[in-house]
């Protein structure tokens, strides 16, 4: 078959007027007047930039998402991957029931998550746990567990057992035998898990914003109040603020397609 | 023992943090729980704190006969027919936009797919946050792009698409749409990758034109594919409400459930827990049996005992 312009054509149009949205908070962030449009002035500057890199609340924020996040990262693997092999390599009563409960949940857990939020806050309160970084870690790592588990246990199924048995034989007990054989054998899939939990966490507003208040804002908090009075913050400067914040997460996912391209596409 | 031992530490953490408090949540539902009594202060809070706020009375049915023919239903049915509506409108836009990309981005006649490829899943793979604050600015009533083509176009008072109730629950259609094609886009580049190109030039050779190798080829072999992501982007829309929370949601919270329930516990100075509680428990019971009906429909479980 021969390309055709005109498909072409419609194609790259699509693909600009999709994209442009994303293109304009780049420009505009880029831009010394704090407001862009095409045809209009355009005068680069990374001034907006520097006026992000120098407020207080971007440093705090920062510092606060990079604990939340880097917690449930660690939480979400301590307590998913023993679970996930548990499932993968015994088989015991409850094992399949619990397995499809977990993989059901995962579906719908934005909405159920809102449903709980009520009584989440009277139990957060009630344990004095409201505005401490790491409990806000645990709940989220506790929402990450059903999924996590899930996807742990469909990379371990592929890892054959015979190193396992060696090891069994030569009297290694279960956590010798997690540490030394099972785990090297999964680091890819122990990456993918981790950079999953971190852009979960590095982009959580809801409970975040029920639960920290003064100097324990994440950086979510802090775009989402210079969003909530937009008017008063220049857009060039409130574009480079969302973008920086933006910076992780999407680097992130890059490095996890790369993973994804070699071969771990069981995430999706 | 031993599978037990390993299961439970992850278990009991999301038993707690997430399945108790929707339990708890519904047991909320039956009580009064307002600012004044909710949430109880800590064990070692002091004495009379405690004693300043005692805890919330069983009401019964009260709450659910508020929201379903009491003081709030008019806001509570209101919310639940628009979001009804919004399912109704994204859904065809989202699946309707998506497929169309993705042909067009499996198309032999396309040249440079693999570039376009990488901008189109942008919307995927950034934060939401940022393309909420990227969709603001082409909606802005001075700046924004919409408006500025509308003002050319002759429209000498374009709307303000955060203000106006219609306008932003418009705006809240198109955002949706744009955030969910990558995700149809790929289930149809990934249903028609594998199909042997000679099946196309087959039936071109038989003399089929365009639209009966879209009918008769293409349509069956995404057909499948297509309405499992159907389902899953309809559940989407049903729980739709953090974009419009970050929009207006002054404006806003009446027309998504879950925005309604979030509103009357958080999003206002009533805070009548036990009110929005019941709106919330009516909502998760709904999501809950769509999910659960939409897997046994589109055989979402099946293969997951293969190992």
């Amino acid at each position: 078959m021969r390309a055709s312009l005109a498909q072409t054509s419609v194609a790259v149009l699509t693909t600009f007027l999709l994209f442009y949205p994303v293109l304009q908070i780049v420009l505009l962030s880029l831009n010394k007047i704090p407001y862009f449009r095409i045809g209009g002035d355009f005068v680069p500057t990374l001034e907006s930039f520097q006026w992000v890199l120098q407020q207080p609340e971007f440093w705090r924020g920062l510092v606060n998402s990079l604990i939340v996040a880097g917690a449930t990262v660690v939480a979400v693997i301590t307590l998913a991957l023993p679970g996930a092999y548990a499932f993968s390599r015994y088989r015991f009563r409850g094992r399949d029931p619990l397995l499809s409960f977990y993989v059901v949940f995962t579906q719908v857990s934005g909405g159920l998550g809102i449903a709980g939020l009520i009584a989440l806050f009277a139990i957060v309160s009630a344990l004095g746990l409201r505005n401490n970084l790491l409990a806000l870690a645990l709940i989220y790592a506790a929402g990450a567990i059903p999924y996590h588990t899930w996807l742990l246990k469909t990379y371990i199924d592929t890892i054959p057992r015979s190193a396992e048995e060696a090891a069994l034989i030569d009297g290694a007990g279960v956590v010798t035998l997690l540490f030394r054989v099972v785990f090297p054998l999964m680091a890819p899939a122990l990456a993918v898990s981790a950079i999953l939990s971190f852009i979960g966490a590095w982009g959580e507003l809801i409970l975040a914003n029920l639960f920290l208040s003064g100097e324990n804002r994440t950086l979510i908090l802090w775009i989402y109040s210079l969003m909530s009075n937009v008017y008063s913050v220049q857009w060039n400067r409130f574009a480079a603020a969302a973008l920086l914040y933006a910076i992780p997460p999407v680097v992130l996912y890059i490095i996890l397609q790369r993973f994804l391209r070699k071969g771990l596409a069981f995430v999706y | 023992m031993r599978p037990y031992l390993l299961i439970f530490p992850g278990l009991l953490l999301f038993l707690f943090f997430n399945l108790w408090p929707i339990v708890y949540s519904v047991y909320i539902s039956f009580t009064n729980a307002n600012i004044r009594n909710f949430p109880q202060p800590p064990p070692w809070a002091p004495e009379e704190l405690k004693q300043a706020r005692p805890p919330p009375d069983f009401v019964g049915l009260a709450n659910y006969a508020s929201i379903f023919t009491g003081p709030a239903s008019a806001g509570f049915w209101n919310a639940v027919l628009w979001t009804l509506v919004f399912v109704a409108v994204s859904v065809p836009a989202k699946v309707a936009l998506g497929t169309f990309i993705g042909l067009l981005m499996s198309s032999e006649k396309v040249l440079g797919k693999s570039a376009m490829r990488a901008f189109l899943i942008v919307p995927w793979a950034l934060p939401l946050i940022l393309s909420v604050v990227a969709w603001r600015y082409v909606f802005d009533p001075t700046y924004g792009v919409v408006n500025q083509m509308l003002y050319s176009l002759g429209v000498s008072k374009p709307p303000d698409w955060f203000v106006n109730k219609d306008y932003a629950y418009a705006a809240m259609v198109v955002i949706e749409a744009w955030l969910a094609y990558p995700f149809i886009m790929t289930v149809v580049i990934g249903a028609l990758a594998n199909v042997p190109r000679t099946a196309f030039e087959a039936a071109q050779i038989d003399g089929a034109g365009r639209w009966a190798v879209f009918t008769r080829i293409t349509l069956p072999l995404i057909k499948r594919p297509l309405i499992y992501a159907s389902v899953m982007t309809a559940a989407a829309s049903l729980q739709f409400f953090l974009v419009a929370f970050l929009w207006n949601f002054i404006q806003l919270y009446d027309r998504f459930v879950l925005a309604y329930g979030y509103y009357w516990a958080f999003g206002s100075p009533f805070r009548e827990y036990g009110l929005a509680a019941a709106v919330l428990s009516i909502s998760a019971l709904v999501i809950s049996v769509f999910m659960i009906l939409a897997i046994r429909l589109t055989g979402l479980m099946r293969g997951m005992y293969e190992s």
